[in-house]
């Protein structure tokens, strides 16, 4: 019975809640957005209007909210009664449930949340503009696109850019307080609204009596709507200005001047405003004013984002930096990577017009309902442009996660901007071992170091990514990581470190693992060592080479001077670079032979290429057209001239290496006399014909005389243990191989003179030695 | 006969067609580069919706987001700017007998005239936006009427008076901030005088209850007083025009600023012009004073054409 009796009395609680005598919603600040907010209504009617409001929700039991505060203004305007308590004294980082009521009506509950004091907090805004409501009549499914985004992604604010309504008329901004209570979110979740004054706004009147924002009045000038708010604990002050009130412009500029030089300690600065600078639809002007006042104060005192709306298409720019001048060719602004202010709109709320009107500083632009979405740390501002027109397919981020995409979500181009905050210092990073360009000749393990510290604040992870793929993490110093490198080749390695801050810092080197050619190139040094020789007469200045036509046959010469081969290797492949000087394709066949003689001298009208000694083997070359002047051009291998001079008692490491190239046909090379760099180039191929980190056995154990030799090697060991005796000539031909126990007399009189490698291999070492026989 | 003398009268047809040339021409100019406000009718369900959906049958949401459909809208504006510029440079071929100059003037009074509104709408329905085109609007109906005889000359006379009452009205309104004091009217006068911003305001309403007294003083049947008053208002006229391109264009950015401004100054030259036109009549006696106010109809339909 008791229950029964219950029934009508909640049914007519719910009526009474239900005919709520206030509507069309709205939250705005006019004061710190960490302490303060202002509710914002229409009155229907009723008396007595009070905001009910506490840290719990208390529904529609208005004695246990723990505060309550009645009407602080009261303005009829635009054919609504405009009702506005502003609360002051809130707890930053909090949320506030609150419900509005009067004499005859409780409002359903709503809630909004304080931003945050904490210094390392991250707040979200939504920035557009242009809904240009006109009509309740109307089909404006992008209106409501864009309001649901709100509720979507729940920014901390919205920034609206100016220009709600179309004509500005009491019933177009009935329609739109209607069209904007869908931005509350389904659990009572309100985004407070910065409002701009747009050029469908008809004076800053309309700003101030509908959204109660904080004005510069000074009760000379009337409403002037511009101001500025600072979010979190200096965080991001925005400024919201006021570009359609042309004789204000200047007095905005001085006070924007001013207070941007009273809020330096302030991590971000942001402006909004209505209409572009520099728009992206060619009907709109540009704004001189605009550019000539505030342009320029925005660089000077790093504003780093400016929202501009009114031209109905969608930009973003480069950050840039005002030129100066409007007319020039950069169209006044020049890319400013550092410091630059990266401008974005341009309001797209509602109607499109044709992106038409793109400037060199223009980074994208577009024509699609969009807003954009700004998530600010003390770092770094993340900023995308989130298409509307797909709102069905979009996820809702969670009160707890505000900050990560939802699914579904449309970013332009995938393109995150972000914006790093150059008064905090990223980490710096070290990779200590291995050294960049380190050769491991085997596959296996390898030690990463790492060395990374946060001058302002500490390491909280170091990345390692190797050839560009994430492989492992380390949360705690010292920072290494060992990979195990099982493919041959060159390999990249990426060392990521991150701080506190979210800021990173990073090192890169290169190695390379396995057993991969040696290259020795050597270049021609002088003008007397490439020279042409026709009809007996020497061409040392020429700064070309023609190979080998030049109003007749010639001989030319290369000569590559002290040529130093390092011990322990051996020449796999050789061959001559040329650098196209002019191009030709007449049939050309090249016969190149060696000099044989490792001490020539440079060439001269005394030391002619005719009279120069060549050996016995040769190449022939018969090159395919030079057609680009500039390019590098390989002649065939030339090892069977380079055994030759190896072999040779006369060559050791540090001689010279010359050519002599004889033939028909024309191909033109550029001399030491065109350019030094595109001079010809003679390049060594080599391989170490042992592993470097096998160890070495001590040089008293063994002996290996007389080197150089003639007819007999002797070599004799300390040591009774068997090793495995070879020997190899440069070709890398095993010519000799035996057990060694003692010692062994190896006759060698059948051997070419020339550079030959002793190998000994032991149970756990290898040595290595060169030796030569001399003629 | 006195018809006769007035189609002689050439400073007074030149007055006429250099009104008539830089209204449109100024006009034409802002449709092929600027950004006349055509979107606030079109965009406006209550003026478009029916044509756009009923007739069309394009749904609305689709006709606002789709870029396409606003480059057709921005064809009409330059076919409107081509008709404007059109008329603007035939008005100098023009005697009162070319068919197709007629129909060119008409039309582009009709234009004008929808312009006027549309940015009336723009100007969030301020009567005193339309009132201030007044003599742009009907400038070129009023050379039409001149040269092709369509109106007695007492008759052009007075309307043309009407016409230059109601645009120092539409001035006046704004000036003494009857709807909102313009900052932007401020800032032409304090670039223009260097007045502070207080004297500026005062400055501004004092002009402004000028503009309205000059506006009403036109019909006292004085020649003395109209004298005075047409003085007042030419002079004013011509300044408010050439302030357009004085108070704002940019000395920094001196070329860019004024091809962005002088079209602003050049079809409100003809605050001047018209007025100036009036007073040629008044020295060269060819008003009739007339009784004031007896008979409202002769003021009301100044464009009621016929035949002497």
């Amino acid at each position: 019975m008791k229950k029964l009796c219950l029934i009508p009395l909640s049914l007519f609680l719910l009526s009474y809640v239900a005919k709520s005598t206030t509507d069309k919603y709205r939250l705005s600040y006019r004061d710190s957005p960490s302490t303060s907010i202002v509710i914002g209504f229409n009155v229907v009617n009723g008396t007595n209007h009070t905001v009910y409001y506490g840290k719990t929700k208390e529904g529609v039991q208005l004695q246990n909210y723990e505060s309550s505060r009645t009407v602080d203004r009261q303005v009829n305007y635009k054919g609504m009664n405009n009702n506005f308590v502003r609360l002051s004294g809130l707890s930053p980082g909090t949320t506030y449930y609150f419900v509005v009521a009067d004499n005859n009506s409780i409002s359903e509950v709503m809630y909004f949340q304080t931003i945050s004091d904490d210094p390392d907090a991250t707040i979200s805004f939504i920035a557009g503009g242009d809904s240009r409501k006109s009509s309740s009549l109307a089909d404006d499914d992008a209106i409501l696109w864009a309001n649901e985004m709100v509720t979507k992604l729940k920014p901390d604010a919205v920034l609206f850019g100016g220009d709600m309504t179309d004509g500005d008329t009491n019933n177009e901004w009935i329609e739109f307080f209607n069209q904007w209570q869908t931005i509350i979110d389904s659990d009572g979740r309100v985004t407070p609204i910065c409002a701009t004054q747009g050029n469908h706004e008809a004076n800053p009147a309309v700003i101030v009596n509908l959204f109660d924002v904080p004005d510069q009045d000074d009760n000379l000038v009337g409403n002037q709507a511009y101001y500025a708010l600072t979010f979190g604990n200096n965080l991001a002050r925005v400024y919201t200005l006021n570009s359609d009130e042309t004789g204000i412009i200047t007095d905005q500029a001085d006070w924007l001047e001013s207070d941007l030089q009273n809020n330096t300690s302030t991590i971000w600065k942001m402006a909004q405003y209505h209409q572009p600078i520099i728009p992206h639809q060619s009907s709109k002007s540009d704004r001189s004013d605009l550019y000539d006042n505030w342009a320029q104060h925005f660089y000077n005192y790093g504003v780093r984002v400016a929202i501009e709306c009114d031209a109905h298409v969608v930009k973003e720019t480069k950050p840039v930096k005002p030129t100066g001048d409007l007319g020039d060719a950069e169209d006044g602004f020049t890319h400013d990577p550092d410091r630059g202010t990266v401008y974005i709109g341009e309001g797209t709320w509602r109607a499109l017009r044709p992106n038409n009107d793109d400037h060199p500083f223009t980074l994208s632009s577009g024509s699609f309902n969009q807003v954009k979405w700004l998530i600010i740390n003390k770092s770094q501002i993340e900023l995308r442009t989130v298409k509307t027109i797909n709102i069905n397919s979009v996820s809702e981020v969670s009160n707890n996660d505000r900050f990560t995409p939802p699914a579904g979500l449309d970013v332009w181009e995938n393109r995150v901007t972000i914006i790093t905050n150059s008064n905090t210092s990223p980490p710096i990073t070290t990779i200590t071992s291995p050294a960049d360009n380190t050769e491991f000749p085997t596959t296996g393990i390898v030690s990463i170091n790492v060395d990374a510290f946060d001058t302002d604040g500490t390491i909280t992870k170091v990345e390692y990514e190797i050839d560009g793929t994430l492989e492992g993490a380390t949360f705690g110093g010292p920072h290494s990581f060992d990979f195990n490198f099982t493919e041959e080749g060159d390999h990249i390695i990426k060392v990521i470190a991150y701080d506190n801050d979210g800021l990173t810092g990073s090192d890169q080197i290169s190695i390379y693992v396995g057993d991969r050619p040696q290259v020795i190139i050597t270049q021609i040094n002088s003008k007397s060592n490439d020279a042409e020789e026709r009809d007996g007469i020497m061409d040392i200045v020429s700064s070309d080479l023609e190979l080998t036509e030049d109003n007749g046959i010639q001989l030319v010469g290369l000569r590559f001077s002290n040529v130093v081969i390092p011990d322990d290797v051996r020449i796999t492949a050789a061959h001559l670079e040329f650098n196209v000087d002019a191009p030709s394709s007449v049939a050309t066949d090249l016969i190149i032979h060696g000099i044989a003689n490792a001490h020539v001298g440079g060439f001269s009208e005394s030391n002619t290429l005719s009279t120069q000694p060549t050996t016995s083997q040769f190449k022939e070359w018969a090159p395919p057209a030079w057609t680009t002047i500039g390019e590098w051009k390989e002649s065939p291998d030339l090892m069977v001239i380079i055994n030759e001079l190896f072999s040779s008692p006369d060559w050791a490491s540090g001689r010279n290496i010359s050519f002599i190239i004889s033939g028909t046909g024309k191909r033109e090379a550029c001399s030491f006399d065109k350019s030094p760099a595109l001079a010809p180039k003679l390049v060594l191929e080599y391989e170490y014909i042992t592993l470097a980190s096998m160890p070495d056995i001590s040089e008293s154990t063994l002996q290996i005389f007389p080197n150089p030799f003639q007819e007999m090697l002797h070599i004799t060991k300390n040591e009774s243990d068997i090793s495995k005796l070879q020997v190899i000539n440069q070709q890398g031909e095993i010519i000799f191989e035996d057990e060694l126990v003692d010692g062994k007399n190896i006759q060698t009189n059948t051997w070419k003179p020339g550079a030959y490698f002793i190998r000994i291999e032991k149970e756990d070492a290898i040595i290595n030695r060169k030796i030569i026989k001399s003629n | 006969m006195q018809q006769l003398q007035i189609n002689k009268n050439r400073e007074l047809t030149l007055l006429l067609k250099l009104a008539t040339f830089s209204i449109l021409f100024g006009r034409a100019w802002e449709h092929f580069m600027y950004d006349p406000p055509y979107h606030t009718f079109f965009w406006d369900y209550n003026y478009t919706g029916w044509f756009i959906e009923g007739v069309l049958n394009i749904n609305w949401n689709t006709f606002l987001t789709t870029p396409d459909y606003d480059n057709n809208l921005h064809l009409i504006q330059l076919a409107i700017g081509f008709v404007f510029l059109c008329t603007s440079i035939s008005v100098w071929f023009y005697s009162g007998k070319e068919k197709g100059i007629n129909i060119l003037l008409l039309t582009s009074t009709i234009l004008m005239f929808f312009l006027g509104l549309i940015t009336m709408k723009d100007h969030e329905q301020q009567f005193g936006q339309l009132l201030e085109m007044s003599i742009q609007i009907t400038t070129p109906a009023i050379l039409y009427s001149f040269l092709k005889n369509e109106l007695s000359l007492d008759r052009l006379i007075q309307a043309t008076k009407i016409i230059v009452s109601l645009t120092f009205i539409g001035h006046g309104l704004y000036a003494i901030g009857f709807y909102y004091q313009p900052p932007d009217f401020v800032k032409m006068i304090r670039s223009t005088t260097s007045m502070s911003y207080e004297n500026a305001l005062i400055s501004l309403k004092l002009i402004g209850a000028l503009d309205i007294l000059a506006g009403i003083l036109l019909f006292v049947p004085n020649k003395r007083i109209l004298k005075i008053c047409l003085i007042h208002i030419i002079l004013w006229g011509f300044i408010t025009a050439l302030g357009r391109l004085a108070g704002n264009i940019n000395y920094n950015h001196f070329w860019f600023t004024f091809k962005q401004l002088w079209h602003l100054s050049m079809f409100r030259l003809s605050h001047g012009i018209i007025p100036l036109f009036l007073y040629y009549c008044l020295k060269r006696e060819l008003f009739k004073t007339p009784k004031p106010f007896t008979n409202i109809t002769n003021y009301l339909i100044p464009f009621k054409f016929y035949k002497r």
